[in-house]
């Protein structure tokens, strides 16, 4: 073609693949004006080029790596390289030293092999030259004479024999025993072999492995084709040609470093590797008695005990996987036989035979057993007529009476990795320079947005959501949470709705610290789509891992993106095993509707920018289009429980986990977490789900955290706080500091909780919890300039409700009964105004309990009866008004409440076994009936210093409080002390609660009911004890409101007892 | 022993890129020995780690072999391109002693379906390729060393414009062209008569 016409071409073609597809063969026909030829050249090169796709689009290298990787057969390797040897042709009568060719008998990798006759000995002989490239190596060359040196040091009738290495126009030539009959090879080709014939073979093997094995030489790469069965049942061992000498006494054999087969090597075909060979370690006679164990199995079965794709995944079952046992294969083995296969096929060499001999006699033991027809043919001199296999042009070139195959494999390895290697040098020239392996499980990966190119919106936002969902069932990867990404882009002055272009998500990626960045494409070809997804290494640029795939149809694309996501995860380093435990098709672990996906996808990101109730819409439209759609349930549930509606949240959430069999095995676990702490309540049931979550993501925060949050709860702290150091470790950025500082305030250790708090200040986090737990800390060091300062932060702030409670608090544990009422009036309002009635109800009820606790039990009732109001059906309003409707009085109104309570949440742990006996206690004291209060409280035991979550402090240890006016009514005053004396020991659980303050007094009390009933010494003491208490709470209360009954009992008490 | 061997393999490179065939013969030997070393002290490394982790492999082995340092930048693009023809000759020879074996000779056209196949295309017949190329080539020699470089040297985009001078949008509409027109000189369509 003229280059003017081409230019034409050209020129036409790349218009016509800028129009839209439908356009093109208009514009073509219009562009042409006429010009049949033309059209049609450009016609088919744009029809081609539209779907080209793929197509070449791989590395030349890759299509060949996959077929070098899978020329497990010999064969083909063998045939690969015959035209790279060609070159030496001997003609027939053609003299060599003193032999005469007779002919060629067949080419292999190592060769090309003649029969000749010994002029001198009159005897017939095989010839083998070294192929060319060998001969030019000068290395491979003194590799070869060594190979012939140690194998001619064999003189065995199961080994074949070399005679002598000759010259031949300066290239060395084996001269060897000349062989008739086939390889055990195509032996088994023909069919199973019978066990007597079985038995006869692993013998002699083991004959020929026990002579070379004592003079020091490692054959290894025993395996069919180079084992050959004589005419005459002998067998024998060919291919000592990656022999190694091994130190061993018998040994005159020199061996240097360098070995034969070159140090850590792996040669040898996949199959019969040992495990040893295949990891590359050093091996000995051990290493050849597994390869045999892996003939004897294939000759017993027809099958290869490990089996894998191509050579790596063969590997890998070498190395990892356990055979079917032989006999369950072919149940006519044997069982002796079956066991001796077994044991040579140990992975560990030390359990296997440790010698060739070891193994031979235990072959011989089974023969009794056995037909053994084969062992008299051969003592009596081979009396079976047999035809006689000369082995002109064999089948297979591999089974050349020579050793054929090592040098093979070691210059197609040679080759294959010098291919490899070139390609790096060319292709992946400065992309992988700095790049020594892929990522591991301590880094984390940022998920950029898809390059869209199909105009489909559709694809927009979805396929990264579902990715995400996908990557997440991966124990090795962790990916960037959206918010931290949202928190980043914040930090780079960007919107939060920036589009996460390749450029930017690296730019985040190094600037959050992430190791890598995935970057996805999708793009259409006809109806057909093309994804694609890289893993870049956001430092160097370079590419770490790449995954093509294409979906027929739109319906397929989940399918495809779950399968590309899959693949990468193993290219990324995690290991086949969890990558097929964890792989729930995506469109299964999240829903197989596009639409549904996007509108959820859409509701995240209202979520991130514009919070939990401009999601909302979204989320339900998806679940409207997929009704199974378990992770939309999921976040409605999420989104409710934010709202603070928990009885909406919790049917969403029931709902997400009767689906939870639709969703990953992470989002499986998360829904069934959530499920059992917010639903049921069940927080042994939680525990062990997120315990699972550990075990089966050990390098994720998210479940430790999790977990920890539920050991709080059950008032496991020191648990709760290691869990939380653990979740650091794996995640430093976590935003747990305010937890783990409360965790070591629950422990009373008062200055590792600053300090945790200062690390996480340090981290530039600025949470609310923080500030609360140093309020907490300056209050139980009686900071007052800290605490304002503490309290000042919350002011303005979404949380300043929290910081009003707080001083709330602290006045009432003064005694400020006004004061504390006025600031509680605050906070309650200041939660409405954030649109947060039920924390607002939580501060009203607060306020009741502590009006009811300080004695004005009529403001107590009306102000529980407001914060009912406030919010009705909260069960954490609920708990606390039953509980001051109960000291207030109306004991009847509180267990009615209470029975409501229970029969709603009839599984919860805190309900059950915290809130309900307290409630239920107090009602018994209202009534006078202590010693069934004392009964009710058994059941919060285990869990009464649980953290309540709905409050500022931990807990304020309601049931040790009422037990211990149980006590007090019971006239056990020793006991109740030390209940009131538990709440004064757990200050770093209770912080400014009014237990705190009124457990002085319940000390005070307790020790002159105890004066009171004792006598002598006891008496005088419990009385000096009650008086020290007394004056603690008095000064306490010093200035505090001089009409709060409760303060004007104290007094009458302590005046009475002076 | 341990200098550099990087530094052969750069000469090595450079010599056959100059011409000198027997540069090749040399270059075999030398990357195994150099690969043999650093696959064993991978495998000490992975011991325990089940799989090759190839690609890791070679990046390693790369990183000992190329004298970076010693090759200014100029060298390095002339490197890109005698890369790729090395890898083209390599492969190619590889398939063609491959298809003898399977096919005697006779190659297998790639099919539409088959290019549009996920990764390595087994069907891809690197031996008809090599002969489209020429053909390619004969006619547009930038548009053959595109492809040379792309496809048998594992060059991206901008490497590839780096290499032979010219913008990576000239080397993406030469791609497109030239993969269009490979795929349809492959699948063996009709010919024109210009």
């Amino acid at each position: 073609m003229d280059s003017e016409r081409w230019q034409n071409v050209e020129r036409l073609f790349h218009a016509a693949m800028e129009c839209e597809e439908s356009q093109r063969a208009a514009f073509l026909a219009r562009a042409c004006g006429g010009d049949e030829a033309l059209l049609r050249e450009v016609g088919l090169l744009v029809s081609c080029g539209s779907r080209a796709g793929r197509f070449i689009e791989e590395f030349a290298v890759e299509a060949v790596a996959s077929a070098l990787a899978g020329d497990e057969d010999e064969g083909q390797d063998n045939a690969a390289n015959e035209n790279r040897e060609g070159t030496k042709f001997l003609a027939t009568g053609q003299t060599i030293s003193h032999y005469r060719v007779i002919r060629k008998l067949g080419t292999g990798g190592m060769g090309v092999v003649y029969e000749a006759e010994d002029i001198r000995l009159h005897r017939h002989v095989a010839l083998k030259f070294l192929p060319d490239p060998l001969v030019h190596d000068g290395k491979a060359l003194h590799r070869f004479q060594r190979e012939a040196l140690a194998a001619s040091s064999l003189n065995h009738p199961n080994i074949c024999t070399i005679y002598e290495v000759e010259e031949h126009e300066g290239q060395p030539v084996l001269v060897m025993e000349l062989l008739e009959g086939e390889s055990l090879k195509d032996r088994l080709h023909k069919g199973f072999m019978s066990t007597a014939e079985l038995l006869d073979l692993g013998m002699q093997i083991s004959d020929a492995l026990a002579a070379a094995h004592a003079k020091g030489i490692i054959h290894r790469d025993i395996k069919p084709a180079n084992i050959f069965m004589t005419a005459t049942e002998r067998v024998k061992v060919l291919d000592f040609g990656v022999a190694k000498a091994i130190a061993s006494p018998q040994s005159d054999f020199d061996t240097d470093a360098e070995s034969l087969t070159g140090e850590g090597v792996i040669v040898g075909t996949a199959a019969y590797m040992s495990p040893e060979q295949a990891r590359g370690d050093e091996i000995d006679g051990r290493s050849d008695l597994f390869s045999l164990g892996v003939v004897l199995y294939e000759a017993a079965t027809g099958q290869r005990p490990f089996a894998g794709k191509n050579r790596v995944l063969t590997m890998n079952a070498i190395l990892n996987q356990e055979p079917v046992p032989p006999g369950q294969v072919n149940p006519e083995l044997p069982a002796r036989l079956d066991g001796i296969i077994a044991k040579a096929l140990q992975k560990n060499p030390d359990l296997r035979y440790q010698d060739a001999s070891e193994m031979r006699a235990d072959l011989e033991r089974v023969k009794p057993d056995t037909d053994n027809h084969l062992t008299s043919a051969q003592e009596n001199g081979s009396t079976k007529p047999s035809p006689v296999l000369v082995m002109s042009v064999p089948a297979d070139p591999a089974i050349v009476p020579a050793r054929s195959r090592p040098f093979l494999r070691m210059i197609w390895g040679a080759t294959a990795f010098l291919v490899l290697i070139v390609l790096a040098a060319a292709g992946f020239w400065y992309r992988y320079v700095r790049v020594a392996r892929g990522l591991t499980e301590k880094d984390t990966i940022v998920l950029a947005d898809f390059a869209n190119t199909t105009g489909d919106s559709i694809f927009d936002d979805t396929l990264k959501t579902a990715l995400n969902v996908s990557l997440r069932q991966s124990p090795f990867l962790n990916v960037l949470s959206d918010s931290q990404v949202a928190k980043t882009l914040k930090m780079m002055t960007r919107p939060a709705d920036t589009k996460l272009t390749p450029e930017v998500t690296r730019e985040l990626c190094q600037r959050v610290g992430s190791k890598a960045y995935i970057a996805g494409t999708i793009g259409s070809l006809g109806s057909e789509y093309v994804l694609g997804l890289k893993v870049v290494d956001c430092q160097s640029g370079d590419t770490l891992a790449e995954e093509q795939v294409t979906a027929k149809s739109k319906e397929k694309v989940l399918d495809a993106l779950g399968q590309a996501a899959s693949r990468l995860r193993g290219e990324l380093g995690e290991s086949l095993a969890t990558v097929q435990k964890f792989d729930v098709p995506l469109f299964q672990a999240t829903t197989p509707s596009l639409e549904a996906l996007q509108a959820y996808r859409l509701g995240l990101k209202a979520y991130q920018t514009r919070g939990a109730a401009a999601s909302l819409p979204y989320y339900q439209r998806a679940i409207e289009l997929d009704p199974n759609f378990a992770m939309g349930y999921w976040a409605v549930g999420g989104a409710y429980s934010e709202l603070v509606e928990f009885e909406r949240a919790s049917e969403y959430f029931t709902k997400a986990f009767q689906l939870k069999d639709h969703a990953s095995e992470w989002e499986k676990l998360d829904i069934a977490g959530i499920y059992y702490r917010h639903v049921t309540g069940e927080l042994d049931k939680a525990a062990r789900t997120y315990e699972e979550g550990i075990e089966n993501y050990p390098r994720n925060a998210f479940f430790y955290a999790s977990l920890a949050t539920v050991y709080g709860e059950q008032g496991k702290y020191d648990k709760a706080a290691e869990l939380l150091r653990q979740a650091l470790r794996l995640a430093p950025s976590l935003v747990v500091y305010g937890n783990l500082a409360n965790y070591a305030l629950a422990l009373q250790r008062f200055d590792e909780a600053r300090q945790i708090v200062q690390a996480g200040q340090a981290r530039k986090l600025d949470h609310f919890e923080l500030h609360s737990a140093l309020y907490a800390l300056a209050f139980v060091g009686g900071d007052i300039t800290a605490m304002a300062e503490q309290r000042q932060w919350f002011t303005g702030k979404p949380e300043e409700s929290f910081g009003l409670a707080l001083a709330s608090d602290t006045e009432a544990y003064s005694g400020h009964l006004g004061d504390a009422g006025k600031l509680a009036k605050q906070a309650v309002d200041s939660a409405i105004r954030a649109d947060n009635k039920e924390t607002g109800a939580i501060w009203q009820v607060n306020a009741a309990l502590q009006q009811a606790a300080f004695g004005n039990s009529a403001e107590a009732r009306q102000t529980a009866a407001k914060a009912l109001k406030l919010a009705p059906k909260s069960p954490g309003v609920e708990v606390e008004a039953a509980l001051t409707l109960a000291m207030a009085g109306n004991a009847a109104r509180a267990e009615s409440l209470a029975q409501d309570l229970g029969k709603r949440f009839p599984l919860d742990t805190q309900m059950q076994s915290l809130w309900l006996p307290a409630i239920q206690a107090q009602v018994a004291l209202d009534r006078k009936n202590p010693a069934s209060a004392l009964n009710a409280l058994q059941a919060a035991l285990p869990v009464e210093l649980g953290n309540i979550l709905f409050i500022n402090n931990l807990s304020c240890l309601y049931p040790v409080y009422v037990r211990g006016e149980a006590y007090l009514g019971a006239g056990q005053g020793t006991a109740a002390a030390a209940e009131f004396q538990k709440i004064i020991d757990h200050s770093g659980i209770v912080w400014n609660c009014w237990t705190g303050a009124i457990a002085h007094l319940g000390v005070a009390r307790a020790n002159a009911l105890q004066f009171k009933i004792s006598q002598g010494a006891d008496a005088d003491a419990a009385r000096i004890r009650a008086l020290a208490a007394y004056k603690d709470f008095l000064t306490l209360w010093k200035d505090a409101d001089p009409d709060v009954p409760v303060l004007k009992e104290a007094k009458a008490e302590y005046a009475k007892l002076q | 022993m341990d200098t550099s061997p990087s530094r052969d393999l750069t000469q090595l490179l450079r010599a056959w890129g100059a011409g000198d065939e027997h540069a090749l013969e040399q270059l075999i030997p030398l990357v195994y020995g150099e690969l043999r070393k650093t696959a064993k002290r991978r495998m000490a490394r992975e011991r325990e780690g089940h799989t090759l982790q190839t690609t890791a492999l070679i990046n390693e082995v790369y990183v000992r072999l190329v004298d970076l340092d010693g090759v200014g930048w100029q060298d390095r693009t002339h490197f890109f391109a005698i890369c790729a023809r090395l890898m083209r000759r390599i492969l190619t020879d590889h398939a063609r002693s491959r298809s003898y074996l399977k096919r005697g000779g006779d190659a297998v056209r790639v099919t539409f379906d088959e290019a549009l196949m996920v990764s390595p295309d087994p069907a891809l017949d690197l031996v008809a390729l090599d002969g489209a190329l020429q053909k390619l080539a004969a006619m547009d020699s930038r548009k053959g060393k595109v492809v040379e470089l792309r496809f048998f040297g594992g060059l991206s985009l901008e490497e590839t414009a780096a290499v032979l001078k010219i913008s990576s949008d000239t080397v993406t509409r030469d791609w497109n062209l030239a993969k269009a027109w490979l795929l349809r000189e492959m699948e063996g369509g009709p010919r024109h008569g210009f």
